[in-house]
């Protein structure tokens, strides 16, 4: 699709990337310390920092890979956000409160410094920062792809540059997250988070509408995707598209797991008053909704578009997205839902490089017992370095922006989940049994995670979410040494 | 921990329910094995809520919360076991055009922040009572 085919598109998405530098030379003329360019001052309302959260966890991986994964295995995709009605309140009321308080008695800027904070343990905290770093750089990558697919298809990239147009735009996607991150850190992060999710949730309901008028109305397209042989009616069961075990596995990580996600977590530091906690989950749990709302409408109606020819087959599943806003859309909605895209995936690229950034320079010199130096400087520094790192992680992947979201979220998930989501609230918990537990979930994923990619694994394992096991794992080692911990006070 | 719900009630309390809902599914063949898998999956996180949550200042945790919130939940869910059940009886019939299956997620996705983030604080912590006693008197207080 050539640029000038569609010129409002183009520059409504130039303008929303210029919008985004220019938040970010504002910010960085009020980031002058550590504090302000991890955790944005700690000086944060309850709407700026609920939209935030949700910018930061709402990625390319919703916007894109979403509709993608539907598209590829049906409607049990949906069970990835089936537990969005109690994930928000798990977060604010479990877990808000008591990171808020850790942040507020001492130099807590970080989940490391969580760790090192409450237990004391530099094995702990530095599994901690290795888990952030490993799961970070592959959430970029994912990003990356993502704005990567995005960008192509609004500047007809593919057609004037071949198979290099997904490449180069990866890159200019990457250039401006890195701009407008080293520029202001997490001060112009959330704020472009601010506008980012104001965005989101305005393009989300547009589209949504559009997805359903373009099919026809959610009945027309059930029965045109529940009649075509490519698709047919297991398409539309949610308990018929993958193994019950996968379909398990969706819900457990995407539930639980989530207490294991710094790009949420960290927003906690940043809030001004603790009481806002109590009225959180209604902004994140009420605009996360509004959000999937293009997951549900574009996962339908792709599928029926495809089936009733009015849209050719997609070459890629990520395509789902882009092909139905330039197909079907008219110019100004496309132009919004495209700048809608672009605000997903940067908003959370910019929260995740900041997460790496931190534990690069400040969390694992501190596990390792020495005193971070210059801690904005390198912090500038490691942004640039792991964009390009995550980069070419994504461009070696090469397999879905959802698969690639799956596995960062896995191992966050796996490794972080039970200590944030269980220890912190368990008074006699060690940082002995802390360490464990991370290194469980982190080393039993990724030895699973690249079995699978070898071919490796046993058929008894058929089915069964890598991501899932290792959460399950470590959490059963949180608890079985948590009460060896609680049995033993002196021994631990 | 004067004041608080104990966690073994607590836990015993959200484990009952949630076995007796399972149970009255548990009849329906694949569609009731399904759901029993999901509530033993899904139970977790609310298992979590009723050990760790923390009311903000002012207020303290209610045993009464709890079970209208875990109420609420179980209505929901009720109500989704109603659609998978009818959608397995009768294939063709659909809700708002689709499939009760589908219908059922959808519901939970929409459905769910209204009733647990809605009724979800107001329900589970209650304002803290009036010191009584020696803790009232401020000649008595220390610091």
């Amino acid at each position: 699709m050539p640029i000038l085919d569609h010129p409002l598109i183009a520059w409504t998405a130039v303008l929303y990337l210029l919008t985004m530098v220019g938040i970010g030379l504002w910010a960085a003329r009020r980031t002058r310390s550590a504090r302000d360019f991890f955790i944005a001052g700690q000086s944060l309302g309850l709407l700026v920092t609920g939209l935030a959260t949700m910018s930061a966890a709402f990625s390319g991986f919703v916007f894109v890979g979403g509709p993608g994964l539907t598209y590829r295995m049906g409607t049990s995709s949906f069970l990835i956000c089936a537990s969005v009605g109690f994930t928000p309140a798990l977060l604010c009321w479990t877990v808000g409160r008591r990171l808020r308080r850790l942040a507020a008695a001492g130099d807590v800027l970080t989940l490391s410094d969580v760790v090192l904070a409450r237990w004391g343990d530099r094995r702990a905290a530095g599994l901690t920062a290795v888990a952030v770093l490993l799961g970070s750089v592959a959430y970029l990558g994912a990003q990356i792809q993502a704005v990567g697919v995005v960008l192509e298809a609004v500047f007809g990239a593919r057609e004037w540059l071949g198979a290099l147009g997904l490449p180069a735009m990866m890159l200019v996607g990457v250039g401006v997250v890195v701009a407008y991150s080293v520029a202001g850190g997490m001060l112009a992060g959330v704020y472009t988070d601010l506008v980012q999710g104001l965005l989101m949730m305005v393009a989300a309901s547009g589209v949504f509408a559009a997805a359903v008028g373009a099919g026809g109305g959610m009945e027309r397209i059930v029965e045109t995707v529940a009649a075509s042989d490519r698709f047919g009616p297991g398409f539309l069961d949610p308990t018929a598209g993958v193994p019950l075990w996968t379909a398990l596995g969706f819900f457990f990580v995407f539930s639980i797991g989530t207490l294991g996600q710094p790009q949420m977590l960290h927003k906690f530091f940043m809030l001004k008053d603790p009481r806002t906690l109590r009225w959180m989950p209604l902004v994140l749990g009420g605009s996360q909704t509004v959000c999937l709302l293009l997951w549900v409408g574009l996962g339908l109606a792709v599928p029926a578009l495809v089936a009733s020819g009015a849209l050719p087959p997609l070459a890629s599943p990520d395509e789902a997205t882009p092909a139905f806003l330039l197909a079907f859309a008219p110019d100004w909605l496309a132009g919004l839902a495209f700048a809608g895209l672009l605000a997903a995936v940067m908003s959370t690229a910019d929260s995740f490089l900041n997460l790496a950034a931190a534990a690069l320079v400040r969390d694992l010199p501190k596990a390792l017992g020495r005193e971070p130096r210059d801690e904005v400087g390198r912090g500038r520094w490691a942004v640039a370095a792991l964009a390009i790192g995550a980069a070419v992680t994504a461009w070696l992947y090469g397999d879905l922006v959802a698969l690639l979201g799956t596995f960062a979220f896995g191992t966050l998930a796996a490794a972080l989940a039970p200590a944030m989501g269980i220890g912190l609230a368990w008074d006699r918990v060690s940082g002995r049994t802390i360490a464990l537990s991370i290194g469980c979930g982190l080393g039993i994923h990724l030895a699973l995670e690249l079995a699978g990619r070898l071919g490796a694994l046993p058929a008894e394992l058929d089915g069964v979410l890598p991501s899932a096991l290792a959460l399950g794992t470590s959490l059963l080692a949180l608890l079985a040494a948590g009460w060896l911990d609680s049995a033993n006070p002196h021994g631990a | 921990m004067k004041g608080r719900p104990g966690r073994r009630t607590l836990l015993a309390g959200l484990s009952a329910a949630v076995l007796a809902l399972a149970a009255s599914l548990a009849t329906a063949g694949r569609l009731g094995g399904w759901a029993l898998a999901v509530l033993a999956v899904g139970v977790l996180p609310f298992l979590l809520m009723a050990w760790g949550a923390e009311p903000v200042s002012g207020r303290r945790r209610s045993v009464r919360g709890f079970v209208l919130w875990l109420g609420a939940f179980w209505v929901t869910g009720c109500l989704g076991a109603v659609f998978l059940l009818a959608g397995e009886a009768a294939p063709a019939w659909t809700l708002l055009g689709l499939p009760p299956q589908l219908a059922v997620l959808l519901l939970f996705l929409g459905l769910g922040p209204l009733l647990l983030l809605g009724l979800g604080y107001a329900a589970i912590f209650e304002d803290e009572p009036p010191a009584r006693g020696v803790d009232s008197d401020p000649r008595h207080r220390r610091g």
